[in-house]
C-alpha cells in the first residue's frame, strides 16, 4: 500500500502543479460563483434557482469531464513517453499498482473539485435566494418545487397496450375485408396512426364526463405532502401557440377508501388553461391499504373535450427527502460519471498514445450519447414491439457495449426538485460501471501490465 | 514464495544463457535481432563493463535484466529469479543513461518518492535522503525542482536515487555522461567504494576510459553478439612490450642505459620519452588549487560525505 500511496501522491502533485489543472480550478470557481449571479431566467425566483442549478451543474460536469479526459490520458502517457515509468517499475512496484495509484489520484482530485464546486453552489443558491428581493411566497414556491426531493408516480396506463392491439387487429380486419393490400411503409405509418389515435382517445374527457386515474405503489408514510401535477389540452392534443390558449372548466375528485366515495379536492374547481402545468395538494387519508390512490377529472365545460397526454400527466409528486439529501444523490451520480471517465481515460491512456486515447474515449462517449438518444426517440410509451431495422440493431448493439454518459445527467432532475432514486444510482453503479466498464478496465490493465517498456530507444 | 537470497549466497548474480531479443513489427513479423543468443554470468562482487557501439544490444540486455523488456528466447536470472520478480527488484539500483525524473518534484521529494517505493520507513527514509543529498553535493538544492537542474546535477540526483535502497546489484548506464571532470572523478570514486563493499556493479558505457578505470571484467558486444569477454588484464596485456617508469635520469645515466638496451635490442624498438599527465588530472589539479583559494561556485558541490547506511549490508527483511 505504501507504493500505492506514493504513486497517488506524486500524481496528485503532478496534477496540482500543472497549468491545465489550475486553469480548470479557476474555471470551476468562475462557473459556480459567476453563473448563478448572471442567470436570472424570467425574473422569478423559481426560474432563477432552476436555471442556476441546471446550467451550473451541467457546466461543472462538463469541465470536470474534460479535465479528467485530458489529465488521465496525459498522466498515463507522459510517464511512458518521458521514460519516467521505467525508473518506477524497476523498483519493487507492479505496473498494476502504478495504474491504480494514478487512477485513484485523478479520481480523488476531481471528486474533491466536484465537492468544492457543489458546496460553493449550494451556498451561493441559498445566499441568492435569501438575499434577493423575492417575496416570501416566491421563496416558498422554490422550496416546494425545486429545493426538495420529490418522487414522481405516474398513473397506471398498462391497459393501453391491449387497447392498442385490439384497435390494430380491428383495423387490419377491416382492411382485409375491403381487399386493400398494405406495403411495409404503409403498415408502419398506419401503426403510428393507430398508436396516436389510441393515446388521444384514452386521454380524452368529453364534456360533462370524467376520466379516472389510478396511482399505485405509494408508500404509506408519504401521505403528508402529495402534489398532483397535470396539464390539459382544450379542444385537441396538439400544441397551442402562446397567444391562443383556450380554457375549460374542470374539477378533480379523490376516492376515499373509508367512505368508498369520491370527494372534491379543495380549490380544484376552476378554469384550466390549455397546455399549462398545474399543481394541486391532495388531502390526507386518500390512500387505500395497498398504497393505491384513485383520482378523477371531471370536464365541466359545456361543449368542448379536454385531453391528457396520458404518458406524461397527471403525475403525483411525493416529497421523500429534503433538498440536501437529493443534492448528495446528485453528487454521487456525478461522481459515478467521473469514475466512468477516469477509468476510460486511464485504461485507454495506458494502452494507446495520447491522441489516440483522447479520440477513442471522446468517440466512445459521443457514440454512447447518440445511441441513447436514438433509442429514447424510438421508444414507444406503450412499449410496442417495432419492426427490426438495421439502425435499431446497430443501436442496440452499441448500447450493449457502450455506456451512454447522458444517463449520468442529473441536472434536470435536481433543478426540477425530482427525487434521484436510489434504484437509479444502483443501476448506474451495477449495470453500467461494474458490468460494462470494469471488464474493459481489467482488459486494459492486463495489457498495460504486460506491455514492454523501452521498445524505442530515446536516441 | 521463497525470499530472494542475498548476493553473498550466490556465485552468480546474473545468469544469461542463449539470451535473445527480437523486436517485431505490428504484424508480429521479426524486425530486428537486437540480442542474439548471448551467454554470460556476472559474479557477486564483480564490477563488469558492458561495452559496445550504438545498436550493439547493450541497452536491450540491460532492459531485459531490469525486467523492462522480455527475452524472446533463452534464460535470464537475476539473484536466481526472473527479472520481473518484485523481490528481485528490491536488490537492484539503476541509473539510466538519461535522467528520467519527475521534473515537477523537488530533489528531496524525488528521493523520498523512490525511497517509499522500497517501503523504507519514513524516519529512515528522511535520514537516507539527507545523507544521499549530501553525498552527491545537492544539500543546498534539496528544495529545488529537478526540472530546473543542469544535466550534471540531474545526474547526481539520479545516482542518489540509485543508492536509496543500498542495492546489492548496481546497474549504471553511462554513469559519467553529462558530468564535469570533478563529478566524473567523484562518480568513479563512488563506484570504486561500492566495489570495495562487495557490491556487484554492471556498467554500460561507450567511454572506454571509464570502463578501464573501474571494471574488473568486460563484455564486448557488437551486432547483438558477444565479441570478446574477459578480465582487463587478459584482454589488454601486450605481452611483446614492457614499460619501465623511473624518475628523470641525468644525460649520462640515460646514455648508459641506452647502450645496455642497444646491445640487446634493435634501435627502432627503443623509445625514451617524458610521460604526460592526463588532461583530467591537470584539470582536477587546477580546480583543487582554485578551491584552496576559496573560489565560490553555484550548483553542485564536490566532496560530499558517503552516507553511513551505504557501508552496511543491505537487509530488506528489516525494511518490510
Amino acid at each position: 500500500m505504501k507504493a500505492f500511496f506514493s504513486i497517488n501522491r506524486i500524481t496528485f502533485l503532478a496534477l496540482t502543479r500543472s497549468y491545465v489543472f489550475q486553469t480548470v480550478l479557476a474555471f470551476l470557481l468562475l462557473c459556480v460563483i459567476g453563473l448563478p449571479m448572471l442567470l436570472s431566467g424570467d425574473g422569478t425566483a423559481l426560474s432563477h434557482i432552476k436555471l442556476s442549478i441546471d446550467y451550473t451543474l451541467s457546466f461543472v460536469t462538463f469541465i470536470l469531464v474534460f479535465s479528467i479526459l485530458w489529465t488521465s490520458c496525459t498522466v498515463m502517457n507522459s510517464d511512458r513517453d518521458k521514460y519516467q515509468l521505467h525508473l518506477v517499475v524497476v523498483k519493487p512496484v507492479s505496473k498494476v499498482t502504478v495504474w491504480l495509484g494514478k487512477f485513484f489520484s485523478i479520481l480523488v482530485t476531481h471528486t474533491l473539485l466536484l465537492f468544492i464546486s457543489m458546496a460553493v453552489l449550494y451556498l451561493v443558491l441559498h445566499f441568492n435566494l435569501n438575499s434577493s428581493t423575492y417575496t416570501q411566497k416566491q421563496r416558498e414556491k422554490v422550496y416546494n418545487k425545486i429545493l426538495t426531493g420529490r418522487k414522481t408516480i405516474k398513473h397506471d396506463f398498462s391497459g393501453l397496450k391491449q387497447l392498442y392491439r385490439k384497435n390494430w387487429k380491428e383495423k387490419l380486419a377491416a382492411l382485409k375485408k375491403s381487399g386493400e393490400v398494405l406495403t411495409d411503409r404503409n403498415k408502419k405509418e398506419l401503426r403510428q396512426e393507430i398508436y396516436f389515435q389510441t393515446l388521444t382517445n384514452s386521454g380524452q374527457v368529453e364534456p360533462g364526463k370524467s376520466s379516472e386515474f389510478i396511482f399505485k405503489n405509494i408508500k404509506e408514510d408519504s401521505l403528508t405532502n402529495i402534489i398532483l401535477k397535470f396539464r390539459i389540452f382544450v379542444g385537441n392534443i396538439k400544441m397551442i401557440s402562446k397567444q391562443n390558449k383556450p380554457k375549460a372548466a374542470g374539477a378533480w375528485e379523490i376516492f376515499d377508501p373509508r367512505t368508498k366515495k369520491y370527494n372534491k379536492i379543495k380549490g380544484s374547481l376552476q378554469d384550466y388553461t390549455s397546455n399549462i402545468f398545474y399543481e394541486l395538494k391532495l388531502p390526507a387519508g386518500c390512500l387505500s391499504k395497498d398504497g393505491t390512490a384513485k383520482l378523477r377529472y371531471i370536464n365541466k365545460a359545456e361543449s368542448v373535450s379536454v385531453f391528457f397526454q396520458i404518458t406524461e400527466s397527471p403525475v403525483l409528486y411525493i416529497t421523500e427527502v429534503p433538498f440536501l439529501n437529493n443534492y448528495l444523490r446528485a453528487f454521487i451520480v456525478i461522481f459515478l460519471s467521473l469514475v466512468l471517465i477516469t477509468g476510460l481515460g486511464c485504461a485507454l491512456g495506458g494502452v494507446f498514445s495520447f491522441p489516440i486515447a483522447v479520440i477513442t474515449v471522446a468517440a466512445y462517449l459521443v457514440i454512447g450519447s447518440i445511441s441513447n438518444f436514438v433509442t429514447l426517440s424510438s421508444k414507444s410509451a406503450l412499449d410496442i414491439k417495432k419492426e427490426q431495422s438495421f439502425e435499431k440493431s446497430l443501436t442496440d448493439f452499441l448500447l450493449s457495449v457502450i455506456i451512454p454518459l447522458s444517463r449520468f445527467d442529473t441536472s434536470d432532475e435536481l433543478s426540477s426538485g425530482i427525487l434521484i432514486e436510489k434504484s437509479k444510482i444502483f443501476d448506474l453503479l451495477f449495470f453500467l460501471i461494474l458490468c460494462k466498464e470494469f471488464p474493459l478496465l481489467f482488459l486494459c490493465i492486463y495489457i498495460y501490465s504486460k506491455k514492454e517498456l523501452g521498445l524505442i530507444t530515446k536516441k | 514464495m521463497t525470499d530472494i537470497k542475498q548476493s553473498d549466497n550466490f556465485s552468480n548474480v546474473i545468469t544469461a544463457e542463449n539470451l535473445s531479443k527480437i523486436f517485431k513489427d505490428f504484424w508480429n513479423r521479426p524486425k530486428s535481432k537486437a540480442v542474439n543468443k548471448i551467454t554470460f554470468n556476472v559474479k557477486s562482487g564483480e564490477t563488469i563493463g558492458l561495452l559496445g557501439p550504438n545498436g550493439s544490444g547493450k541497452s536491450t540486455t540491460v532492459k531485459m535484466i531490469l525486467g523492462l523488456l522480455y527475452p524472446t528466447s533463452g534464460d535470464l536470472n537475476v539473484f536466481g529469479e526472473a527479472p520481473s520478480n518484485i523481490k528481485t527488484k528490491k536488490l537492484i539500483g539503476y541509473l539510466p543513461e538519461e535522467t528520467y525524473l519527475y521534473k515537477y518534484l523537488t530533489a528531496w521529494e524525488t528521493l523520498d518518492f523512490f525511497g517509499s517505493l522500497f517501503k523504507i520507513p519514513s524516519k529512515e527514509r528522511k535520514k537516507r535522503v539527507r545523507e544521499l543529498l549530501n553525498m552527491v553535493g545537492l544539500s543546498n538544492s534539496a528544495g529545488r525542482c529537478v526540472g530546473e537542474f543542469s544535466k550534471g546535477m540531474a545526474r547526481r540526483i539520479g545516482l542518489a536515487q540509485t543508492m536509496i535502497n543500498n542495492p546489492e546489484l548496481i546497474i549504471l548506464d553511462e554513469p559519467t555522461s553529462g558530468l564535469d571532470p570533478i563529478g566524473s572523478k567523484e562518480m568513479k570514486e563512488l563506484i570504486k567504494l561500492f566495489k570495495k563493499q562487495g557490491k556487484t556493479i554492471l556498467i554500460c558505457s561507450h567511454l572506454l576510459s571509464d570502463i578501464e578505470d573501474m571494471c574488473d571484467r568486460v563484455i564486448l558486444l557488437y551486432g547483438g553478439k558477444i565479441r570478446a569477454e574477459g578480465s582487463l588484464n587478459e584482454i589488454l596485456k601486450e605481452k611483446s612490450t614492457q614499460k619501465i617508469t623511473v624518475p628523470a635520469l641525468s644525460p649520462e645515466a640515460t646514455k648508459k642505459l641506452l647502450e645496455i638496451l642497444r646491445s640487446r635490442l634493435s634501435e627502432e624498438k627503443i623509445v625514451i620519452d617524458n610521460p604526460r599527465i592526463s588532461l583530467e588530472s591537470f584539470f582536477l589539479d587546477v580546480i583543487k588549487k582554485a578551491n584552496e583559494e576559496k573560489a565560490i561556485t553555484s550548483g553542485a558541490e564536490s566532496g560530499g560525505k558517503i552516507p553511513d547506511f551505504l557501508y552496511k549490508k543491505n537487509n530488506f527483511s528489516q525494511q518490510k
